[in-house]
């Protein structure tokens, strides 16, 4: 393998790596408010958590456009 | 309902041709990735299915290709093959894996769902059984959460089309999470000393007929399933908002200093909604197969007896959150194209 090659391997991988740090940030925020806004008004956890569950998906698509470059970059670029 | 389920039958055939000329495109870049290795590399999917004989299939493995190599094994359940070619007036509609897989996906969409239809409009007041009752559920929930949560009284007309993307895809992506048939039919037939005769370079008639691979893991389909929703947003808009939808995509009470650089930022975000819809799903769907192909890898990939309880196990769980991702998946896809075209029904 060349010194390039390892380059893209490692570019691709720390992307990978900086997509999932942001999307761990992300939902933990989005749980984080989920749970203050059911323990404020425990009446409403339903619709907070079908509200939490959309977002969270969301952000895990974002996610997982980077994640799926990474793969494209890993799998066609360096062979 | 059941005038529903019989519109959303036809539409469904309309979808299956689309999205399979559709999918031909890519397979047509790369053909046959997967020569030979079709019968050496087991399934991933049936070690799962019986965890202890996963030590068998490695030194199998291992004596039939040479050196493990994930790469053949993620493009053997990943990658599309070309199975049979169609040449209609002169264009070339191959039938790849996934357009096998759709048609298996809505056949059982229609064994399902029209005698589901024909059960409850017999007696629509009988308390619903086991097997309408969860029809009626997925049914009443599509309608209610997704279409009149977001559209109100305007959901009505919507409706089979919400329902026919939502089924289409969760029965897409629940088939991906089944193992493959055919290749479980040719194991056991190699077991019991009948082996399936194939020209080199070519696929087995039951792998062909069930090969177990994600129709929507492709962006041939779930791109067409995003044009789809596309044209719905869009048309919606006219049909609601007349010719002045074009000017009232910007959101009202902006000054018109801005209008220029506003105008083609709001045309932006229309064609970059369905992009995302596609991406978001395939993405989905791409990245859970990958990841138990991956700690499945593991056991071939070291030889090691301590990592077969490890990675059997994190693939388990890895297999629930994919359920859950399927439902999930489904969900979002639909609820976004509801949220889309309420949007474009009423002026910001």
């Amino acid at each position: 393998m060349e010194l390039g090659q390892g380059l893209a391997l490692m570019g691709a991988v720390i992307g990978a790596g900086l997509a999932v740090l942001g999307v761990g940030i992300g939902i933990g925020n989005i749980g984080r408010g989920a749970t203050e806004g059911i323990s404020r008004q425990p009446e409403a956890s339903g619709k907070i958590q079908t509200a939490m569950i959309i977002a969270a998906a969301l952000i895990e698509g974002v996610g997982l456009f980077g994640l799926v470059l990474s793969i494209i970059v890993i799998l066609v670029k360096v062979k | 309902m059941f005038k529903f389920l019989v519109a959303f039958a036809f539409s469904l055939l309309l979808f299956v041709t689309t999205a399979g000329a559709q999918t031909g495109i890519p397979a047509a870049q790369q053909p046959q990735t997967e020569q030979g290795i079709n019968k050496q590399v087991p399934s991933a999917d049936k070690i799962e299915a019986a965890g202890a004989e996963s030590e068998e299939h490695s030194t199998e493995t291992h004596e039939s290709s040479g050196e493990f190599d994930l790469n053949h094994v993620i493009n053997h359940h990943l990658g599309d093959v070309r199975l049979w070619d169609v040449n209609i007036a002169g264009y070339n509609f191959p039938i790849t894996k996934r357009v096998v897989m759709m048609w298996i996906a809505s056949l059982l969409l229609l064994l399902i769902l029209i005698p589901a239809a024909r059960l409850i409009s017999r007696n629509a007041i009988k308390r619903p059984g086991r097997f309408t009752g969860i029809v009626e559920v997925f049914v009443n929930f599509v309608r209610n959460d997704v279409g009149h949560s977001n559209m109100g009284h305007h959901s009505r007309s919507y409706e089979p089309f919400l329902l026919t993307l939502f089924f289409f895809i969760l029965f897409c992506n629940l088939i991906g999470l089944i193992p493959s048939v055919g290749e479980i039919v040719i194991t056991a037939g190699d077991f019991f000393g009948f082996h399936f005769n194939v020209e080199p370079g070519d696929v087995p008639l039951p792998a062909k007929l069930w090969s177990g691979i994600t129709p929507t893991g492709d962006l041939g389909v779930t791109a067409t399933l995003a044009i789809y929703s596309f044209i719905f947003i869009q048309v919606s808009g006219f049909v609601y908002q007349g010719v002045s939808y074009i000017k009232n995509i910007v959101p009202a009470g902006i000054p018109w200093a801005i209008w220029p650089i506003m105008w083609p930022i709001e045309l932006l975000g229309q064609v970059s909604k369905p992009f995302a819809l596609a991406i978001r799903l395939l993405a989905n769907m791409t990245a859970g197969h990958l990841l138990i192909l991956v700690f499945l890898g593991f056991i071939f990939q070291f030889q090691l007896y301590a990592i077969i309880p490890v990675s059997i196990s994190v693939t388990i769980a890895i297999y629930m959150l994919e359920l859950f991702v399927a439902f999930l998946q489904a969900y979002i896809f639909v609820f976004l194209t509801a949220l889309f075209i309420a949007g474009a029904q009423h002026r910001h």
